[in-house]
């Protein structure tokens, strides 16, 4: 049975400041059908099923540097909401993603693939004039090494 | 109750090559008395580091990893660390080994990050005999990054 080492304060936060902190991430909704697009599909194919219409608009934000919480033994930056409001008609999804992406001057490039998937079963239906708030908090604190 | 996010395989990826993929990594062995903990600096773990009787650091460049769709983890194959208490010596003692990464610049020369990364705490100590060796088989993955939505 191997071991496992622990993770440090210094590495959460390396890994945390390396790869989230200062970087865009958008949280959209989206409707798959029959399992797809998947975990595995590419942001490309999740924004092809991106819901539009019906009062929806994707949530941006720009990621905070964050600090190590020694309550839960992670790195994390502060929970970022984000609401959504159906208009005109009701607005659907069964699937929120999430992508992060590079900001470069006013310039966003959003990663080839989308790096978090949330599936809804059955699907959300909001009736027009109604939101939703996603809560969102990216941390990192599951890194392993065994030895 | 919170919703995780489920990670995806691009994610771990992502993780693996902005933290692990091309930097160098180092296996220290130290004897804590107790002061040091996940918090100290590579620095303070580095002034206990164990020396002399045969001891060296193990360090290795981490390849670039693939992912892995058993075990749904970005990792890299295990990484075999000799440890070797020299014949004539007086053999080594630890109760401790962390893991340090390092970047590698212009020159192939090093800069290890000020913090450690992994700590291994051994109880009771392990005590190796004049020629004995003793391997630590080190896998790095990516797997755990959540996100609560």
């Amino acid at each position: 049975m191997p071991a496992a080492m622990l993770q440090t304060p210094h590495e959460a936060d390396r890994l945390f400041a390396g790869v989230y902190a200062g970087k865009k991430a958008r949280l959209c909704l989206a409707t798959t059908t029959s399992g797809s697009p998947n975990l595995s599909s590419n942001t490309a194919a999740w924004d092809a099923v991106e819901r539009s219409g019906s009062g929806y608009a994707r949530c941006e934000w720009t990621i905070p540097a964050g600090s190590f919480n020694t309550t839960t033994d992670r790195f994390e930056a502060g929970t970022y909401n984000c609401t959504f409001t159906a208009s005109g008609s009701a607005l659907t999804w069964n699937a929120a993603y999430l992508v992060i992406g590079t900001i470069s001057g006013s310039t966003v490039t959003w990663g080839t693939g989308v790096s978090f998937v949330l599936t809804k079963s059955p699907s959300i239906s909001l009736a027009a004039g109604l939101s939703r708030i996603y809560t969102v908090q990216l941390f990192t604190d599951g890194f392993t090494v065994t030895a | 109750m919170p919703a995780a996010m489920i990670l995806t395989p691009f994610e771990t990826g992502r993780l693996f090559a902005n933290s692990y993929a091309g930097k160098k990594a180092r296996l220290c062995l130290a004897v804590n008395t107790g002061a040091l903990g996940p918090a100290s600096t590579t620095a303070q773990w580095d002034a206990v580091e164990l020396a002399g009787n045969g001891y060296a650091r193990y360090e290795w460049t981490v390849p670039s990893g693939s992912y892995n769709s058993a075990t749904e983890r970005f990792e890299v194959p295990a990484q075999l660390c000799e440890f070797s208490a020299s014949s004539g010596g007086a053999g080594l003692n630890w109760n401790t080994a962390y893991l340090v990464i390092g970047t590698i610049g212009g020159g192939g020369a090093v800069t290890w990050n000020t913090g450690v990364s992994f700590v291994l705490p051994e109880s009771p100590n392990i005590v190796l005999s004049p020629g004995e060796p003793r391997s630590y088989n080190v896998l790095l993955f990516t797997d755990g990054f959540l996100v609560t939505a």
